[in-house]
């Protein structure tokens, strides 16, 4: 079930008028009543993989009750390992096969293996619970019932953001207040969200980047040089655009998701850009495998460059079993390991310097996006021909290029846009609220192709 | 408070990261916010006719499809009779300018 679809609108109708009323008449109902929206959602993709998520989800429950406050380093180890085990399972058994097992001379079938929906997320979340709970940064959780409605939650349940139990949890133990929702701020969110969505990402991806990333042979240089610098604003259209809507419906719900995503393509450094890109995904990866597992920088300055590249390579391959993917973490590895041994970190000073440091970011982020979008290394080998192979580029047409530069534009809108907006919106009255939000709903589907493509990071 | 727009205003956060929300956050009892809501989706209803028509046709075959059917169709015929359709065809022809 998508986010901007009508079945999704009356699911999310049906979910806010069961939620509140129970919150007003059975709270201790409620959690229930969540719990079954959650499965409801995600039985629209597959009825089978609920019955795995609440495995999951009584797995880490189980290892949380046993490891608490240091309590048991095995059993956190083993409740680790076995949801990286489920997630490798789904993510990289055929790679496994094919690539190793087949190559050393043995048997290897190939399995018939569907990734879940979602399934990084909540095994991310799993394991940031167990972690968090054994090292006593988050509260052991008694009742399975809020684990499974914490890692099932459905507005983040299939493409983040990953909320840390440390901030979810005690949301869950107290009803949330009946009397003070912020519908103006969820509106925003949605709307911004379902505009990149809806009118920039879709129309990017089947006007230009998906034919030329299909064939790039047929494509002439201009048309190559949109698609890639397209793909780059797609991705953050389409991504950022689910982490806001996620936000903006949690937060009709009574309950909040930290920020996602910060304006990354204005950052003028690669660690900049991992300040404000995907922010719950770098901050976990940060957390949990550069500083816990990797031991960050705390030792000589060539093992923090190693930790650097092995944590962005490892970033890389968790997208999925593919050389792009390994050579997309690589680049970015290197790069912040470069940026760290040239000081680079550091702000740069004066109008120049930071225009030359914001190109040369935007620019190597656009590049290493060239080869996560690609699906082969062939296909980057086209597109790099199809530059100088002289074909004529019809594909480019100004409402393309329009678009291209919208989603670039909007990074360097006001930070605080949203609460200006908010601010016009807060003396309006509920009625005239919902009619403006309503109307600008309306203007944003009449704007965008007909049609709803997948995210993204739906496949991840 | 976990949720920004339930601290008292001047609340410090309590992490030091980028936010949309704060104690200073507009909110609102949740019949507005139903009321508020109820509005956005009768705009819907009325916005897409035709699309629901569409997904009211793609519903699989079960008692109560045909009523269903009939509901969006009347829904639909109602607001054509109006306008309100094609006024809404043309803006969205407008907007797909240079498409």
């Amino acid at each position: 079930m998508l986010f901007p679809t009508g079945i999704f609108a009356l699911f999310f109708a049906v979910v806010f008028l069961g939620h509140w009323t129970l919150v007003r008449v059975r709270p201790s109902l409620d959690r229930w009543f969540l719990l079954g929206a959650n499965l409801a959602f995600y039985a629209f993709w597959s009825v089978e993989f609920c019955a795995a998520l609440i495995a999951v989800g009584l797995w880490t429950w189980g290892v949380g009750l046993i490891s608490a406050k240091g309590r048991s380093r095995v059993a956190l180890w083993i409740g680790v390992a076995g949801t990286l085990g489920w997630l490798f399972y789904f993510k990289y058994a055929n790679f496994f096969l094919q690539e190793i097992v087949a190559r050393l001379g043995f048997p290897a079938p190939i399995l018939d293996v569907v990734l879940p929906v979602g399934i990084s997320f909540y095994c991310f979340q799993a394991i940031s619970y167990m972690v968090d709970v054994h090292d006593g940064d988050a509260e052991v959780e008694t009742n399975p019932l809020n684990v499974l409605v914490y890692l099932t939650f459905f507005p983040h349940l299939a493409a983040g953001p990953i909320v840390r139990a440390a901030h979810f949890l005690p949301q869950l133990r107290v009803p949330p207040d009946r009397y003070r929702i912020p519908v103006a701020m969820a509106g925003i969110l949605i709307l911004g969200g379902l505009l990149k969505k809806m009118v920039i990402a879709n129309e990017l991806a089947t006007g230009i980047v998906d034919p030329v990333f299909r064939d790039p042979t047929a494509y002439g240089a201009w048309d190559i040089v949109l698609a890639c610098y397209g793909y780059t604003i797609q991705i953050f259209c389409d991504f950022s655009a689910y982490s806001d809507m996620a936000i903006g419906f949690a937060a009709l719900l009574g309950f909040h998701f930290p920020k996602n995503f910060d304006q990354p393509f204005r950052a003028v450094s690669l660690s900049e850009f991992w300040r404000r890109w995907h922010i719950s995904l770098s901050t976990w990866l940060r957390d949990y495998l550069y500083i816990r597992t990797l031991g960050g920088n705390r030792g000589s300055e060539a093992r923090t460059r190693f930790n650097l590249m092995a944590t962005m390579v490892l970033g890389g391959i968790w997208h999925g079993a593919n050389w792009t993917f390994l050579l997309w973490g690589a680049i970015h590895g290197a790069a912040l390991a470069v940026e760290r041994a040239l000081g680079g970190r550091a702000r740069p000073v004066g109008k120049g310097a930071i225009l030359l440091r914001w190109l040369i970011t935007f620019h190597v982020v656009m590049l290493a996006f060239v080869l996560f979008r690609a699906p082969d290394l062939g296909t980057v080998a086209a597109l790099a021909a199809g530059l100088v192979d002289g074909l004529p580029s019809e594909a480019v047409t100004w409402r393309l290029a329009a678009l291209a530069a919208l989603g670039l534009a909007i990074h360097f809108l006001p930070p605080d846009l949203r609460e200006r907006i908010e601010d016009r919106l807060r003396p309006l009255p509920a009625p005239v609220l919902g009619a403006a939000l309503g109307l600008a709903l309306l203007a944003i589907l009449l704007a965008g192709p007909e049609g709803v493509a997948p995210f993204i990071y739906f496949q991840f | 408070m976990q949720q920004p727009w339930l601290n008292p205003p001047g609340t410090e956060p309590s992490r030091r990261a980028p936010d949309d929300f704060s104690p200073a956050t507009a909110t609102m009892p949740w019949r507005g916010a139903l009321l508020a809501l109820v509005l956005v989706w009768l705009i819907l209803l009325a916005g897409r006719s035709e699309a629901i028509v569409d997904a009211a046709y793609g519903l699989p075959v079960l008692p109560g499809t045909e009523a269903l059917i009939a509901v969006a169709e009347g829904w639909n015929d109602a607001l054509s009779a109006i306008g309100l359709p094609q006024a809404l065809k043309a803006v969205r022809e407008v907007l797909a300018t240079g498409r």
